[in-house]
């Protein structure tokens, strides 16, 4: 018979599909949830008193002493109307009154309305008077949808007023089910689904898609800002100290992170502009993404490779016997930049000529026309700017990398170096890149700097940059400011 | 006559103090004048960069609710941008100019600015509980 019956059950499920239906149990006990998925309350507040319905919560109005329906009520989110019926369970907290009530009115969706929330005309289409003399029992009720807006391609809310005249009762209601599919978009303002204009159909809509016409890239995320480009400048002699002028490598850097709509890293685009190197070496300046391995990149162009270098490359260009992604930018600043004249270095020396800046722009390829490289794809959580991890190596000899303080070697840093000289690196504590008194070797400038001119060392042309610095960078956080005071312009190029 | 002259010396003691406590001390009175002397926090990371912490608590919703999480600086960079459920929690960690103190958050037409304290910031798609 249970076979039967079991069969029975999966004939009716074939046949007669599950009606759509919004519901309201209360159970969340935190009505900001269901506010924030567009039901709104009219002193109707969420009770686990011991009068409530059903589960641990209930709805429960204030006390019922006035006919109109705008005194306590629920009103739905914006749903298309299905058929049947609406159901509901209702009781009153106490017999005090001289009558309670329910009334059930739609409203429909006016886009022409003057309020923000787009309401029509409120429409009232059934009541229920609960049974006199009052009494606490609960009842079980059932309200037919109207037939006018039953099957609707148009957007309705119904709104569930609680009446009543005399006496102290609240009412509680639960288990609230209304025929019909929710039809709010919570992140508009609740105002009614739309489609959304998408042309190149990649689920974003083109009004927020940086690419609205190709559907393999959708995001820019740029670091450090859109609007400018951040400093690093770097000491070269590591790992002796050196001038402390910071200019033997000065790198402006830009790095736009394009992603698509699933979050994947589609590519990065990198633009460093060389603006100065005061160095005696030849230096290359490198970038290692963090944590992303190799086989992550498919491709890497736009970098200045020398024909003379020993570097070695993979296939897609990243450096090659790396565990992680290395991206040279250039193996040979001076390469990019030739000196002009005479004397050390080049824009660092006010005397010698300028030499125009030279901006090389790097596409790092992980997604091709919509095909990942073979070690799969990179989300944008795992690709964040504290994953770039920017160095500079001798070119003539490759295991000298000077990062960043307390960064990562790569697995091609010359790791007998460390501790050597003025370092006091402590590869065991992740201690890297710092002199016993914790002075580093390069620093990162997001908001941009102009760099010392050659021999003067940084803390003689900006004058609170050692403030800064004992401080842990809390006082005088603009110490790179153009402000009375904080500069000595003569020592800056 | 002695409690005269303990009074004196009372007053005078608190006179000194309070002339102390008016004299502020000047805080680069202590900073070496050269790079080279500078003894600075092990932890100090010699950028101007502030790592923040962005916590958002998703809301439960009836359907899946999708729209562009816009993370924006206040001079309108956008720094953060992806694909979000608003049902979804997420952290994310962000690096930006540590002379922005907010940040702007953006999804779908809710826009709201973020304070960024102690290195974090918190957002929630569950609205506070408002009465009508």
């Amino acid at each position: 018979m249970k076979k039967i019956y079991l069969s029975l059950l999966i004939l009716l499920s074939l046949t007669f599909p599950s009606m759509a239906q919004l519901s309201l149990d209360f159970e969340s006990g935190n009505r900001a949830i269901e506010q924030g998925n567009c039901w709104v309350f009219g002193s109707v507040s969420y009770s686990n008193l011991e009068f409530r319905i059903n589960g641990n919560w209930s709805g429960r109005t204030n006390q019922l002493t006035n006919p109109s329906i705008n005194s306590s009520w629920i009103k739905t989110p914006w749903i298309l109307p299905g058929t049947g019926n609406i159901t509901l369970k209702a009781r009153l907290e106490n017999s005090s009154g001289i009558s309670r009530g329910i009334v059930l009115s739609y409203i429909p969706y006016d886009a022409d309305a003057p309020t923000s929330h787009k309401e029509g005309e409120t429409t009232t289409f059934a009541s229920y008077n609960f049974p006199t003399p009052l009494n606490i029992s609960i009842q079980n009720l059932t309200f037919a949808l109207p037939a006018e807006i039953a099957n609707s391609p148009e957007s309705f809310k119904i709104l569930i007023s609680f009446i009543g005249q005399g006496g102290n009762s609240r009412a509680f209601v639960d288990d609230i089910i209304i025929p019909g599919t929710y039809n709010s978009d919570p992140s508009n303002s609740c105002l009614p689904l739309m489609n959304i204009d998408d042309s190149d159909g990649d689920g974003v809509a083109d009004g927020e898609d940086a690419y609205p016409s190709d559907s393999n890239r959708a995001y820019n995320s740029v670091y450090p800002s859109a609007n400018g480009f951040g400093t690093l400048a770097f000491e070269d002699l590591w790992p002796n100290k050196g001038d402390y002028d910071f200019n033997d490598v000065v790198v402006d850097y830009r790095i736009n992170t394009v992603t698509n709509a699933s979050n994947n890293v589609v590519e990065l685009i990198a633009q460093f502009k060389l603006k100065a190197s005061g160095a005696g070496y030849k230096n290359g300046f490198a970038l290692q993404l963090d944590g992303i391995d190799t086989d992550k990149v498919l491709s890497v162009s736009g970098n200045n490779i020398s024909s003379t270098s020993t570097l070695v490359f993979n296939e897609g260009g990243l450096e090659s016997g790396q565990e992680f992604a290395n991206v040279i930018v250039f193996d040979n600043f001076f390469n990019v930049m030739p000196k002009e004249g005479s004397g050390t270095g080049v824009n660092t020396n006010p005397n010698a000529p300028f030499v125009e800046y030279q901006t090389l722009t790097l596409t790092v390829t992980f997604i091709n026309n919509g095909t990942p490289a073979p070690g799969g794809t990179v989300n944008i959580n795992q690709l964040t700017p504290d994953k770039f991890n920017f160095y500079i190596f001798l070119a003539e000899q490759r295991g000298r990398e000077i990062h960043l303080p307390d960064r990562v070697p790569t697995n091609l840093a010359d790791i007998s170096l460390f501790g050597t000289g003025d370092d006091n690196s402590n590869p065991a504590q992740n201690k890297y890149y710092k002199t016993v008194n914790k002075l580093p070797w390069a620093i990162n400038v997001l908001q941009g700097f102009e760099h010392p001119v050659e021999k003067n060392a940084i803390d003689k042309a900006y004058l609170k940059f050692n403030t800064w610095a004992v401080s842990s960078g809390n006082s005088f956080p603009d110490w790179f400011s153009d402000e009375p005071g904080y500069r000595d312009a003569q020592k800056i190029y | 006559m002695k409690n005269n002259l303990f009074l004196l010396l009372a007053g005078i003691l608190l006179f000194t103090s309070c002339a102390k406590d008016l004299d502020l001390p000047d805080t680069e009175t202590d900073v070496p004048v050269s790079i080279d002397e500078l003894n600075v926090s092990d932890s100090f990371s010699w950028n101007t960069a502030a790592t923040v912490k962005l916590k958002i608590q998703g809301l439960p919703t009836i359907i899946p609710i999708r729209s562009s999480l816009k993370i924006s600086l206040p001079d309108g960079s956008v720094v953060f941008n992806r694909m979000h459920l608003m049902s979804e929690n997420l952290t994310i960690n962000l690096t930006i100019p540590s002379n922005f103190n907010t940040l702007i958050l953006s999804f779908g037409d809710l826009k709201e600015e973020l304070k960024v304290n102690n290195g974090e910031a918190n957002f929630s798609f569950i609205p506070l509980d408002t009465e009508e």
